[in-house]
């Protein structure tokens, strides 16, 4: 076994110092006339023809309102792997969405543009969610993105298997002893795992982090600016305990307890998976690209291990490239809530985007989200896009009906991906090792927790 | 009458002439043929590896200018306590690699170049999991390795009534599990080296052990392995070094788990760049690896000098 297959991880250590090796900005593309150039992520490929004509409509539209911003599209999505190098090569865009997950870390590294004042004097931008705005904000309130798109986590689970197990799939668990119980029902009565849970490259901790909360419980406490643990007691606890039933009482969770975001989605699109916790956008990758049917595709919000648990929220942001000009910014936040609120405010925008995101059959219509706006608002962009809806809407009634009621926790806020990796481990030892003492492993994690926010 | 040459005078002749010399015998044109090189080596190889030596010592995010920390991201990496938990896994994985991987190879080669028929045949075969690109070959793999009764691997222990095992679920049992299918993703390409090395050994000392009546066993030990002894000390440097940089099969295997039971010194650095974006602590971390793997090949060769044949 010579050689071994290290070319990975060459081209990882090669990326990291080729990418010192740039550091070419994208913050001088003002023309002498005046003219701003800013390039802007998630253009759609050609595959996605009714889209794409949508965003070229859109960047004509524009252009024409704004004569001196000249919009250059990319391909570009966000991935958390290439995005360092991206950044340090000055190939990011001007303005592309991330998720919330990794808000945080952008900001704590300083690799995010500050935008508070073009956000607060923005019509549109003002007028968010103060709740869902605290995502992209630091301590001292300042802005770091455009949140356009929200949610909060859900319990999504396959219909066809709770029939089979004699579950009712109107009815899905509110409670943790609830989906326990369904858990272990479908397991005994099909063969396929009642709950799933992800496990790897920070999920695990980024969904034991949901968990808890719904015990009421915490991460991190911020104390006079520093930030400790706070997961060591009764809600993870609970989790944890939750868990280790499931998984070694019940024999509830089948065999594979590695899976990172991706492979739960596609072992859950396979019907291997009764219940796992995740978001209701997952429905779109599940239907539309891994073989899903939407009709067998239940989300429900995340049950309750208590009644103060709360719900965790996640969603995309539209980031500004920290290298950009203050003009490119000011351009880029416009065109960002241009192409990105206003469908939600203006019945044209609503209408187009639903019409087109139906046509490419690769996007879905009407799924659940939290909405940025008010309430109205919410009811007038529901009518517009309801004859383009193309998900089965009845499966999002235990969802949707419980979601505005819910109390909002956003993620820890103090290096929330390394706390993450942390509780990736506690979560696999849990699942992997039948004796696991529960009490140990959160004392020795919230030690380690303790050391690295010291440090950060 | 001409006038004595000065010391520096003398010096300068002397210069002159090897210059002249090295022109004349071709310096030029072999250097206009070496520019190419040194400009794509020095571009892609040595300038990023100075960079990479300059990171370690900053702190950067890549948007404002770097900072220097001296050694701040060594001593946060040395204290790093998934650090001690990596090396360890690290090396747990070369072991295994030397006990089991190791020996396979030339046991296939040594198998193959035995054969009176179908040589060739036993050749591709072996080297056939070496196509395979190593994304696919490892996710088949995930799937031999089903937890489930129902798993490849737990239906073929069935048959010889053990299991069923947990395979890549249980921490003590997931670093064994990738290091096999490393072993079978790899060995084929190692295999083909030692066949040509195998035929450059001298047939009269087959045909003389032959004659005084020595079994297969013996000619292995006592003829090819001492007439292959260098290649084998190389294989196994390279080898060693290979190992502790391992990376693709525990990233797309375990992602590093069962807690952290297959992080592996490469996994921590990945997560320090590209999840972290400490591109500091991951040079720093790099630098370290480097600098072990550069005195562990030091300490290597002088191990070994007294049995290689060169």
């Amino acid at each position: 076994m010579l050689t071994t297959r290290w070319r990975a991880g060459a081209v990882t250590a090669l990326a990291i110092l080729a990418a010192t090796a740039c550091s070419a900005g994208s913050g001088t593309a003002v023309s002498d006339d005046g003219t701003v150039t800013i390039t802007v992520g998630q253009k759609p490929t050609p595959d996605q023809a009714a889209a794409l004509k949508t965003w070229t409509d859109r960047v004509a539209q524009f252009e024409k309102a704004n004569p001196k911003v000249k919009i250059e599209g990319s391909e570009y999505g966000y991935d958390v792997q290439t995005f360092q190098a991206d950044l340090a090569a000055g190939t990011l865009p001007t303005v592309v969405a991330i998720p919330y997950t990794d808000v945080q870390g952008l900001i704590e590294r300083k690799q995010l543009a500050d935008v508070t004042d073009v956000v607060k004097a923005s019509p549109v931008g003002g007028k968010i969610n103060p709740e869902v705005l605290k995502t992209v904000q630091d301590a001292g309130g300042h802005i770091f993105g455009l949140p356009v798109q929200a949610y909060t986590m859900s319990l999504n689970y396959n219909r066809a298997l709770f029939r089979q197990a004699g579950l009712d799939p109107d009815r899905p668990p509110a409670t943790w002893e609830e989906v326990r119980r369904a858990a272990k029902a479908i397991a005994d009565k099909t063969g396929k795992a009642g709950y799933a849970m992800m496990t790897t490259n920070n999920t695990g901790g980024w969904v034991l982090t949901a968990m808890t909360y719904t015990y009421g419980g915490a991460i991190e406490k911020v104390n006079g600016g520093k930030a400790s643990a706070a997961f060591a007691d009764a809600p993870m606890t609970g989790a944890l305990t939750t868990l280790q039933q499931m998984r070694w009482t019940d024999n509830a969770m089948g065999s594979n307890f590695l899976f990172n975001q991706k492979q739960l989605q596609q072992e859950f699109a396979g019907g291997k998976v009764g219940m796992y916790i995740g978001t209701p956008g997952d429905y779109r990758d599940a239907v539309t690209t891994m073989g899903a049917k939407g009709e067998d595709f239940g989300v429900a919000p995340l049950p309750l291990g208590s009644p103060d648990g709360g719900t965790l929220t996640g969603g995309a942001v539209q980031m500004f490239n920290p290298k950009a000009s203050k003009q490119q910014i000011e351009a880029a936040v416009k065109w960002a809530e241009f192409f990105w609120l206003e469908k939600f405010t203006d019945q044209d925008h609503a209408v187009t985007d639903a019409k087109a995101a139906n046509a490419d059959k690769q996007y879905s219509v009407g799924l659940p989200m939290l909405w940025l706006f008010d309430e109205a608002s919410k009811k007038r962009y529901d009518e517009w896009i309801k004859p383009y809806v193309n998900t089965v809407q009845a499966n999002f009634t235990p969802y949707t009906s419980k979601a505005a009621s819910l109390k909002l926790m956003i993620e820890p806020p103090v290096a929330g991906q390394k706390v993450y990796a942390n509780l990736d481990s506690v979560v696999q030892t849990v699942l992997t090792q039948k004796d696991a003492d529960v009490g140990k492993l959160l004392a020795d994690a919230s030690k380690a927790v303790d050391g690295l926010l010291a440090n950060s | 009458m001409s006038l004595p040459l000065s010391a520096e005078d003398g010096r300068a002749t002397r210069v002159t002439r090897r210059v002249a010399r090295w022109v004349r015998r071709g310096g030029i044109s072999t250097l206009v043929f070496l520019i190419p090189t040194l400009v794509v080596f020095g571009l892609f190889s040595w300038w990023p590896i100075a960079r990479g030596l300059v990171l370690a010592f900053q702190q950067t995010n890549l948007v404002t200018a770097a900072e220097w920390v001296g050694l701040d991201n060594f001593r946060k990496v040395l204290a790093d306590p998934l650090l001690v938990t990596a090396a360890g896994n690290t090396a747990w994985f070369a072991l295994l690699a030397l006990v089991f991987g190791y020996p396979a190879p030339l046991a296939l080669a040594v198998f193959v170049r035995e054969l009176r028929r179908g040589r060739a045949l036993f050749s591709v075969l072996a080297y056939l999991p070496v196509v395979l690109p190593p994304v696919v070959a490892i996710l088949l793999w995930r799937v031999f390795y089903d937890a489930s009764d129902s798993g490849l691997f737990n239906t073929l222990a069935r048959g010889l009534g053990l299991g069923p095992f947990q395979w890549l679920q249980d921490a003590r049992s997931a670093m064994p599990s990738i290091v096999l299918e490393a072993t079978w993703a790899n060995a084929g390409s190692t295999m083909i080296i030692y066949l040509a090395a195998l035929s450059g050994v001298r047939t009269d000392l087959y045909e003389a052990a032959e004659i005084d009546g020595a079994s297969i066993w013996r000619r292995i030990v006592h003829v090819t392995l001492p007439q292959m002894r260098t290649i084998l000390l190389i294989t196994l440097l390279l080898q060693i070094i290979g190992t502790f940089q391992v990376f693709t099969e525990p990233f797309l295997f375990t992602g590093g788990g069962p807690a952290n039971a297959t992080t592996t010194i490469l996994m921590l650095l990945y997560n320090y760049a590209f999840i972290n974006g400490d591109y500091g602590g991951a040079t720093a971390l790099s630098v370290l690896l480097a600098v072990f793997l550069g005195l562990l090949s030091l300490l290597y060769f002088r191990l070994t000098r007294r049995w290689s044949t060169t």
